[in-house]
């Protein structure tokens, strides 16, 4: 009985033009048959380093974050800066 | 024993459709098999449940328009980490789930304290969906231990379009909110925060 873990991106997702949400499945298979699988989620922002990121993740981020978009960007964390809590 | 398939004639009527414990039923309509039912539940679209005795969601959502149908669920966990200017708050340990059932998400987090550097703490960052580019705001519900100024509680909330939640205190003389500073903070403090959001 071999019991075996395999991690993969498996959605990358583009929310609000500049927002790369990114989901990991973890399977785990005993014999080769599915036992179980677990998410793990993050959002990334065109501020970000993603160096650390997989390649197909940079990729979706770098087709993505056009100066117009990363221009954007930096004008709606302005505004947030200016409308954070009282 | 075999998979059958009975008219049902007493009562109101209908079809019962048995399976062996191997077994996997499946409904289609149109040709699309748009429900998968074995010993482990019922499954919709593409799913099929694995394990326990559960109903089972695509892995990946099909939404849907109608204000009165549930089309999505998942579990999973998600990586806090903090905003703080001129230095950094780290953790010996931290626990970061979330469930999504439709639209809506709930966060928790649980943070212990290793070392708190800089000046004042911004933001949490990390959440696991962006919320909703509706112009709202949610509210953040803390518990911490170890963390505060004198007549001071940390505050939060997250904004729409947003993956991160804003810190700040609230103090019991002062008007309006102020910087979460961190001085309140030291080793082996904890924070946690429970937040739901929609995206």
């Amino acid at each position: 009985m071999a019991l075996t873990e395999s991690s993969s991106i498996d959605q990358i997702e583009i929310v609000a033009d500049w927002n790369i949400q990114v989901r990991q499945a973890t399977i785990i298979e005993r014999d080769g048959q599915f036992v179980s699988r677990t998410f793990h989620r993050w959002v990334l922002t065109p501020d970000m380093d993603i160096s650390g990121q997989e390649q197909k993740v940079q990729d979706i981020c770098n087709v993505a974050w056009t100066d117009e978009v990363k221009a954007a960007y930096e004008t709606f964390k302005a505004e947030q800066a200016t409308r954070n809590m009282p | 024993m075999a998979s059958t398939i009975n008219a049902v004639t007493t009562g109101g009527g209908g079809i019962a459709v048995g399976g062996d414990t191997s077994g996997v039923i499946g409904l289609q309509s149109n040709g699309t098999t748009f429900a998968t039912g074995n010993q482990y539940g019922i499954g919709l679209g593409t799913a099929v449940p694995s394990s326990g005795i559960g109903l089972a969601f695509p892995a990946t959502q099909s939404a849907s328009s109608d204000a009165n149908t549930l089309d999505d669920y998942e579990e999973g966990s998600w990586t806090p980490s903090w905003n703080v200017t001129g230095g950094s708050w780290t953790s010996s340990s931290y626990v970061a789930k979330y469930t999504k059932i439709g639209r809506q998400v709930t966060c928790n987090m649980y943070w212990v304290t290793s070392a708190i550097s800089g000046t004042k703490v911004n933001a949490l960052n990390g959440l696991p969906f962006t919320s909703a580019n509706d112009g709202a705001k949610y509210a953040v519900t803390i518990t911490a231990n170890s963390i505060g100024l004198s007549g001071a509680i940390p505050v939060s909330e997250l904004n729409a379009n947003a993956t991160t939640c804003n810190m700040q205190f609230s103090y019991q003389s002062t008007t309006g909110w102020q910087d979460f500073l961190t001085s309140a903070i030291s080793s082996g403090s904890t924070i946690s925060m429970t937040f739901t959001y929609f995206v």
